[in-house]
């Protein structure tokens, strides 16, 4: 569980028009669906939304299983925001709207993190003026998400092989319990993080030396495109929200008529 | 200047330990050989790699005394990332030495940060891993690498700085026999005739054939420098006494002949 957790959030290679694009454009991209999933507040439009990061993360991302997984992790968070909402306002309907933001909010996140792999991500940051030192600190973590979680399941095996168990007995037992765990998680993350900064010193790193990345990036048509494409389509729904919402409302309604009849 | 290290008098206690980890090592190596460096677990192989690297003192902190002269340099004042381009070092966990998503990226991280051009960062990047017979690694992610490939890789990633010194600590004891033979057929093809190899592994019989000199450390001291040959006369010369149980008998033995016969260099 814990491990599909992690591993619903991780990159994977993989041979598909999302993942050749520059990083620079998929981060524009993901922060206009974030600023246009914010905005908007028309449930019809939240939905059009999703359908159109489906339809990315889908077609040139070719995402399916790993979104279905990453979905899976995060519907309990949704069905968490659901629940609150509706306690409050009592109005199903409504409560839905936070949740498609949620989720709408994830799924743009996903058109970059799913499809950048952290090196490149770190390059990104360094070009937009970060300092090398946060770049690799940032994509050492995003590298480590996995060992860390492949060490978790190891000592979580290794203590229930001995008898350990999570989630029985009271309060206290559970606390003892899950220290069983927490402790030598603790101690193999220090010395993981003793050994990188040993690696990173024996590689010629040193804080404020020149750096020049191995890997350039160039903007290329098909980023031009993309960008420009989610752009127009984020200011149309921005501009022209009501009258699309109409129109999709009329849309939804003729459909649900036409299935009832 | 025939040595590429020389060590004297060289004692060291890690911050809070209370032992010494190191207690007067003096040594000497010289360029173009191959050594090996035998020792139970915990009788300081590590920390006398960390030593000539400059870890410790600069990154490991403790008491320290003696000289390490590296190549000519003073290690207690050079800086490590100096010391990186004259000796690299293979340290014993693989995985733990990744930094990077990239398999070029990795091989080529060291380079990054010498100044060089793109272009010329990619030509040594391609030349080590064709040397390496690793070119079809160009593209992979690293952690869907297999043990022995991943070693591979990071050997690169030390060899892209043409070191005149390669420290490799305890290869065998993450790769299969078969790869140690893979790995030695590599090292005996690749690094060049006057690069200097010390190995650090405890099973004896894997490098016997491969190094000209073997080293034994007891608990922070040098009991032993000689030739391999010299050594197995030492130990009884059979030849069956080197098989399965030998890396396990090989520090009682030693210390048996050490102690009989006072051998010292
Ligand atoms: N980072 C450290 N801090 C404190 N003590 C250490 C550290 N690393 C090693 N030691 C101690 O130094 C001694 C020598 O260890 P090491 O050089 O790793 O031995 P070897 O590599 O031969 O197994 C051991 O007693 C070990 O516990
Ligand atoms: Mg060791």
């Amino acid at each position: 569980m814990y491990r599909i957790g992690l591993e619903a959030f991780r990159f994977e290679e993989r041979d598909a028009a999302l993942y050749r694009l520059d990083p620079r454009a998929k981060l524009l991209v993901a922060f206009i669906y974030m600023v246009l999933t914010i905005l908007v507040n028309s449930q019809a439009i939240q939905l059009l939304i999703t359908a159109l990061l489906l339809a990315t993360l889908l077609l040139l991302g070719r995402l399916g299983r790993k979104l279905v997984k990453n979905l899976v992790t995060l519907a309990p968070l949704m069905t968490l925001v659901f629940l609150a909402n509706y306690l409050v306002s009592g109005d199903p309907m409504a409560s839905l709207l936070p949740t498609q933001k949620l989720l709408n909010l994830v799924m743009s996140l996903n058109t970059f993190f799913l499809t950048t792999n952290p090196d490149d991500f770190a390059i990104t940051l360094e070009k937009m003026g970060m300092p090398l030192t946060i770049t690799l600190a940032f994509s050492l973590s995003l590298r480590f998400i996995h060992v860390l979680a492949r060490v978790l399941t190891e000592i979580v095996e290794a203590q229930l092989s001995r008898g350990h168990r999570l989630d029985t007995g009271g309060i206290t037992t559970r606390i003892r319990n899950y220290t069983a765990i927490l402790i030598p998680l603790i101690i193999i993350s220090v010395r993981k993080s003793i050994s990188v900064a040993e690696t990173l010193e024996l590689r010629g790193f040193r804080e404020g030396a020149r750096h020049t990345p191995f890997t350039t990036m160039k903007i290329g048509f098909w980023d031009v495109i993309y960008v420009a494409a989610s752009l127009s389509i984020a200011t149309a729904l921005l501009i022209y929200g009501g009258a699309v919402e109409t129109a999709l409302l009329e849309i939804l309604t003729r459909h649900l008529e036409y299935m009832a009849i | 200047m025939k040595e590429i290290v020389s060590i004297e008098n060289l004692e060291f206690k890690y911050l809070g330990a209370r032992d010494k980890a190191l207690r007067g090592i003096d040594l000497r190596l010289e360029r173009g050989r191959r050594y090996l460096l035998v020792g139970a677990s915990g009788s300081g192989k590590t920390t006398l790699a960390r030593c000539i690297t400059g870890l410790i003192p600069h990154f490991y902190q403790g008491e320290y005394s003696g000289e390490v002269v590296v190549d000519g340099m003073k290690v207690s004042e050079t800086p490590i990332q100096r010391l990186a381009e004259t000796v690299g070092y293979l340290r014993q966990n693989p995985e733990e030495q990744v930094l990077m998503t990239k398999v070029e990226r990795e091989i080529a991280f060291s380079l990054e940060f010498r100044g060089l051009t793109t272009e010329e960062m990619e030509r040594i990047t391609r030349r080590v891993m064709e040397n390496l017979g690793i070119s079809h690694l160009w593209g992979r992610t690293t952690d869907t690498l297999s043990g022995g490939e991943l070693q591979k890789v990071v050997i690169a990633s030390m060899l892209v700085l043409e070191p005149k010194m390669l420290i490799l600590d305890e290869p065998s004891a993450y790769l299969s026999p078969m790869a140690v033979k893979n790995l030695q057929s590599l090292l005996d093809t690749y690094i060049p005739g006057q690069s200097t190899l010390l190995v650090i592994d405890h099973r004896l019989d894997y490098w016997i054939g491969f190094v000209d000199t073997v080293i034994y450390i007891d608990r922070g001291v040098v009991r032993y420098t000689g030739s391999p040959g010299r050594l197995l006369n030492l130990l009884g010369s059979e030849e069956h006494r080197l098989n399965i149980p030998l890396h396990i008998r090989l520090s009682h033995d030693l210390k048996q002949v050490v102690n009989t016969r006072g051998v010292n260099s």
